[in-house]
């Protein structure tokens, strides 16, 4: 339970471990739910109104994320790139923490992670911070064009050779997806499936990706 | 009463390390902190551990009587003013295997201890010849309590199903963390008494202690780092007692997660106790619960809290 230290970790949140079954997740849950309900006598005194409704939405979204297998699993790739909780309904928060404390640069919420989830690709987990501008542009993309995926890519040191190692989509394909190669790309509905598990492991949010990714959306009038 | 076998044999080997010092505290009183510590201590030496119960609820001790003792003969104030070691001062408990130091006492102002009194209790402690040594404070978040409490390895809070209850338990945790974190330095102390002291409506941004060491994680990580390593020293365990309703079960579950998002990690969730009339049955018929009513459900549930106990220390 102490392993990772994070304020915004869903795991934390639910007080589960990151290898929680979906049954502790539902169970833990439960157990948030009692003893955040507005008139549970175990709360009141240790944090006011607004701080409640905090972490009660902080519980729904992590309950949401982390009760269904693809989010979860997204999240976990997310969390051990270091990006974790920024679903799209859901922008990244300004911090919140420092108040006393000289400001530090970043929030913990992207705070690169050492100690993330066990058993992630160590490739994956080795990254170090994202430079604020390519952070600016991952939070306010309308378009993710091949070229901005393949910018966030590298500066998360993600090697394509580790995307396709992990995933077993072939180079070629995660190649032709960073140039909009499309001539090389597959049809749209494995191409979507393709996407979505690249995004996942530059910890995007992938539906999100597929629907401002250019190939797809010139694609989609002429197969329909 | 059935004397272990093999009590003798573990004890040698236990108590070379010197004895384990767990408290029984809570925030109000009333609560159930003797009861609770005279049988978890029955309990224990059951399982084959040498205990002694130390009585310092000072001013209103009555631990002697939950063991169904009358007043007993050697007290704290006799080994407070004399000069023998403090093992001449426990009292072997009739019908059982647990050693008692009483905090009766004839002296009216055994109540407001000196330093130098509680000094010296606290010095001789860990000197005590057993496997575990059993704390029963008095409630509240006087300084005397809170050493004491502060120097136990393991740390045990009493609460009821009771809206003062709660709140004092919290208050007393609070108390606890910050006379435990009060070797830090001056300006780590200064946050953490805003942090824990403050009134919440004022509008600060770091409302909890999790969230301080968090932010000071990122500031200052050594400091954050010593402050968990203080905060790891001693384990804290949730006690919900008088339960009544089935809903009041989820009490300490709900206590523990709370406790965790605004302190970091701590305290865990022991168990619960169920109200029970025998307990008042027992006291009158002068007989320790666990003697009166060993197939209780509230017996049943000690003894399976001091194995919980033992086991994570065998863990440890």
């Amino acid at each position: 339970m102490t392993s990772d230290r994070r304020a915004s970790n869903y795991y934390e949140v639910l007080g589960v471990r990151p290898d929680a079954s979906n049954m502790d997740i539902i169970s833990a849950y439960r157990q948030a739910k009692l003893a955040y309900r507005s008139d549970s006598i175990a709360t009141y005194s240790l944090f006011d109104d607004a701080e409640l409704n905090r972490i009660r939405d902080e519980i729904e979204q992590a309950y949401l994320t982390l009760s269904n297998p693809e989010r979860r699993q997204v999240y976990d790739a997310e969390l051990a790139a270091g990006h974790p909780g920024q679903a799209p309904h859901r922008r990244p928060e300004p911090p919140q923490v420092q108040a006393a404390e000289p400001s530090p640069a970043q929030s913990p919420a992207q705070a690169p992670d050492q100690t993330s989830v066990p058993g992630q690709d160590a490739g994956l987990a080795a990254q170090s911070q994202v430079p604020a501008g390519i952070r600016y542009r991952m939070a306010t993309a309308t378009v993710f064009s091949g070229e901005l995926l393949r910018e966030i890519r590298e500066f998360k040191g993600v090697e394509l050779a580790a995307i396709s190692e992990h995933t077993k989509i072939s180079r070629r394909y995660l190649q032709a997806i960073e140039d909009e190669d499309t001539g090389r790309l597959p049809e749209a509905t494995y191409l979507k499936g393709y996407l979505k598990q690249y995004a996942a492991m530059i910890g995007l949010n992938p539906e999100l990706v597929v629907s401002h990714y250019p190939p797809l959306q010139k694609q989609t009038p002429e197969n329909d | 009463m059935p004397l272990n076998p093999h009590a003798s044999d573990e004890a040698a080997v236990a108590g070379a390390g010197g004895a384990h010092i767990w408290a029984l505290a809570s925030g109000k009183g009333g609560v159930g902190k003797s009861i609770i510590a005279a049988n978890l201590g029955l309990a224990l030496s059951r399982m084959g551990k040498r205990v002694v119960l130390v009585d310092l609820d000072l001013g209103a001790a009555n631990l002697h009587t939950c063991l169904g003792m009358a007043n007993p003969r050697l007290t704290l104030s006799d080994f407070i003013a004399g000069k023998q070691p403090i093992n001449d001062y426990v009292q072997a408990v009739p019908n059982t295997l647990l050693g008692l130091i009483s905090g009766a006492s004839d002296k009216l102002d055994i109540a407001n201890l000196k330093h130098f009194q509680k000094q010296k209790i606290l010095r001789h402690l860990r000197h005590i010849d057993a496997d575990y040594v059993i704390l029963d404070l008095g409630a509240g978040t006087n300084f005397n309590t809170l050493d004491f409490f502060v120097q136990a390895r393991r740390g045990i809070l009493a609460v009821i199903p009771d809206p003062t209850s709660i709140e004092n338990t919290y208050r007393f945790l609070k108390c606890a963390l910050t006379r435990r974190l009060q070797g830090a330095p001056e300006q780590t102390r200064k946050l953490i008494a805003q942090v824990l002291g403050t009134h919440r409506e004022e509008n600060r941004k770091i409302r909890t202690l999790a969230a301080l060491i968090e932010a000071m994680g990122q500031s200052h990580p050594d400091q954050a780092e010593l402050l968990r390593r203080e905060l790891g020293q001693q384990s804290l365990h949730l006690v919900v007692n008088q339960v009544l309703e089935p809903g009041d079960t989820e009490l300490g579950p709900s206590m523990a997660m709370a406790c965790a998002k605004y302190f970091g990690q701590l305290p865990d969730y022991l168990g619960h106790l169920n109200h029970d009339r025998q307990i008042v049955a027992a006291m009158r018929q002068r007989r320790p619960f666990l003697t009166a009513y060993p197939q209780s459900r509230v017996a049943i549930h000690l003894e399976h809290m001091a194995a919980s106990l033992l086991d994570q220390d065998q863990r440890a």
